[in-house]
């Protein structure tokens, strides 16, 4: 008899089955439990109510941010990385003072670094001489190819690779004067323009739908002509 | 015990889901008079995160909804085009606007004082249908639709279509 | 058609060579998400804005280092769940009091609290569409303690692995396992009492009866 299978769950060994984090042996001793105990099989059923109520809550309460406070933080996000950009730029045109004196110091640095090599050498064949006769002398590496160089900054995003966003006078290219308004008899005004939305396609692109409970705002982004071959 | 416990807590939830239950099933939308036709106006607003706030007069009408929560990121906004529609029940109709957007428009009835409408928006360059939607709004309504970026009088901001339409119901 | 994490990697690799525009896309994608996390452990609308833009901003500055051995999507919310610790850790309220875990529901009851309410709410994303039961399911989130909330969080919406959890709460895997059980029992147990409170509209009655007598 395997005492394993058969030794009761503990309810925090029962949470970490839910949690798919028990070793495979004992999960699948587990399992067989719940089919034969019908309290611990309820027990296991209210952690996924529990889980599947909290995560609706949670996102429930995301939905009702309106969508305009995530276009603030994006506005915030994209100055700081305006700024963070800027920044870098500032830092590439000013190399700091060591970059300065490495750059100066260019032509030499290759005879430099063969005369410290030597030094080190002969400074390790005499420390040899004097110590352990069987240890082996530390001889300084000079690798001809590793100039320092400061690592290249990620590249500040170009305007030129963001899509301009389409002009109203190219999306008329015919020059046609644009008609007078109509007249519009006055609409009556309703408490609230909130929609009820029974079906919708987003032309299988991203699309939202934004209820605020006094108005409807659908959102969708439009495919312009020059982007097909940008960006992604 | 525990057997009473649980029908006090089974009415004390059936109490409160009761109303929304009850609102489903005896609701019967008794139209007073069917719509056959509507008047609807779309507009096209340029909407802009600098300015003052203020709102032109020629967008008064849609003062309350461009003050809504939904609207906080934009500061200025100006009126680019309006068109009318007429529409016939079951009959589609067509505003093409200057931005390279058609808009389509249904009207498929109403239900009790709200009108069903179907609506469908075209992208700038013709290609791809962007949107089509069935929904119902109270009659006079307004559905916001923003359809991306876009560059008016040199300045860049967001594409907003305001739908709205009223019908004898 | 492409997986998600496909087109996250599509849209990452995009921004790292500073396409500001697919970085923005993978913004829209998350937004919410984040928000739902960070509001989760703040309970804080404004505060939890503040964790999706200092999010974002942190993963656009390491973006170039992200060599994609986890999928953004984990990537992303281990930053999220560290930048929540930190902000509980400096926020002047202090809602550790449960120094121990067990405090609030019983310790010497080891079997689940009656959790017939809960079952009673059938499928949670319409459960949730009452405000009564939405609003007992935030307010007993609220009277958890920091800690508690935090692994309920982390577990429950963002799905974080034990290993995960203990590397951002500075602590051993064991201590999340009994940190993530009595958070849960006590999360049911508050729920339970909280549904418990809403009126009656009739003494006894089955919730079919009851159903049934409104609809004749």
């Amino acid at each position: 008899m395997n005492t394993e299978a058969t030794a009761g769950v503990n309810p925090e060994e029962l949470h970490a089955f839910f949690d798919d984090e028990l070793p495979a042996d004992r999960a699948d001793a587990i399992e067989r439990m719940l089919a034969e105990d019908s309290d611990l099989g309820a027990e296991h059923e209210q952690l996924g109510l529990m889980r599947g109520t909290l995560r609706a809550s949670l996102e429930a309460e995301a939905e009702a941010v309106p969508q305009a406070r995530f276009e603030q933080v994006w506005d915030e996000i994209d100055r700081a990385i305006e700024r963070d950009a800027r920044l870098q730029a500032e830092a590439d045109r000013s190399p700091s003072v060591w970059a300065r004196v490495w750059a100066a110091f260019k032509p030499l640095r290759l005879p430099a670094l063969a005369a410290a090599g030597a030094a080190a050498v002969t400074l390790a064949v005499i420390s040899t001489d004097s110590e352990d006769p069987n240890k082996t002398p530390a001889v300084a590496s000079v690798d001809e190819t590793s100039d320092a160089k400061p690592a290249a900054p990620a590249p500040a995003p170009s305007e030129a690779e963001t899509p301009e966003p389409t002009r109203l006078a190219d999306a008329n290219p015919g020059g046609q004067a644009t008609p007078p308004e109509p007249e519009i008899a006055p609409m009556p005004v309703p408490e609230s323009s909130e929609a009820e939305i029974h079906e919708i396609d987003f032309g299988g692109k991203n699309g939202r739908i934004s209820n605020t409970g006094t108005v409807t705002v659908l959102y969708v982004e439009d495919v312009e002509a020059t982007s097909s071959e940008r960006s992604l | 015990m525990i057997h009473a416990r649980k029908k006090l807590l089974a009415s004390a939830l059936a109490a409160v889901l009761m109303p929304a239950a009850a609102l489903a099933t005896v609701a019967v939308p008794t139209a007073a008079h069917a719509a056959e036709e509507a008047d609807c106006q779309l507009t096209a607003v340029h909407a802009l995160k600098k300015g003052d706030g203020t709102i032109p007069k020629s967008l008064d009408f849609l003062a309350d909804q461009l003050k809504d929560d939904e609207f906080a990121a934009y500061k200025s906004f100006k009126l680019i085009e309006r068109k009318a529609l007429k529409l016939k029940r079951d009959t589609a109709s067509e505003a093409r606007f200057s931005t390279g957007n058609r808009i389509g428009l249904t009207l498929l009835g109403n239900e009790g004082s709200r009108l069903k409408l179907h609506a469908d928006i075209r992208s700038r360059n013709g290609e791809t249908k962007l949107l089509a939607a069935d929904y119902s709004i109270a009659n006079g309504g307004v559905l916001l639709v923003r359809a991306g970026e876009l560059e008016h009088d040199g300045e860049t901001g967001k594409l907003f279509f305001a739908i709205q339409c009223s019908g004898k119901v | 058609m492409a997986s998600p994490d496909a087109d996250d990697q599509q849209l990452v690799k995009a921004a790292q060579a500073g396409d500001r525009r697919a970085f923005q896309a993978l913004y829209q994608r998350y937004e919410r998400k984040v928000y739902a996390v960070a509001h989760g452990f703040l309970r804080n609308q404004e505060d939890a804005l503040d964790v999706l833009q200092e999010a974002f901003i942190k993963v656009h500055r390491y973006l170039p280092n992200f060599e994609g051995q986890s999928s953004f999507y984990t990537w992303l919310y281990r930053i999220v769940a560290n930048l929540c610790i930190d902000h509980l850790r400096r926020s002047g309220r202090k809602k550790d009091v449960e120094f121990d875990d067990r405090l609030r529901h019983d310790a010497e009851q080891d079997a689940a609290p009656d959790l017939s309410p809960i079952s009673a709410l059938g499928d949670p994303s319409a459960a949730v569409k009452n405000k009564e039961i939405l609003s007992a399911v935030q307010e007993s989130l609220g009277r958890l303690s920091d800690k508690h909330r935090a692994v309920i969080v982390m577990r429950e919406l963002q799905g974080l692995s034990y290993a995960e959890m203990a590397k951002a709460m500075n602590c051993s895997k064991g201590t999340i396992m009994s940190r993530l059980f009595h958070a849960r029992r006590n999360m049911q147990k508050l729920l339970s009492e909280r549904l418990e409170y809403m009126p009656p509209s009739a003494e006894g009655g089955s919730a079919d009866s009851m159903t049934q007598e409104a609809a004749s």
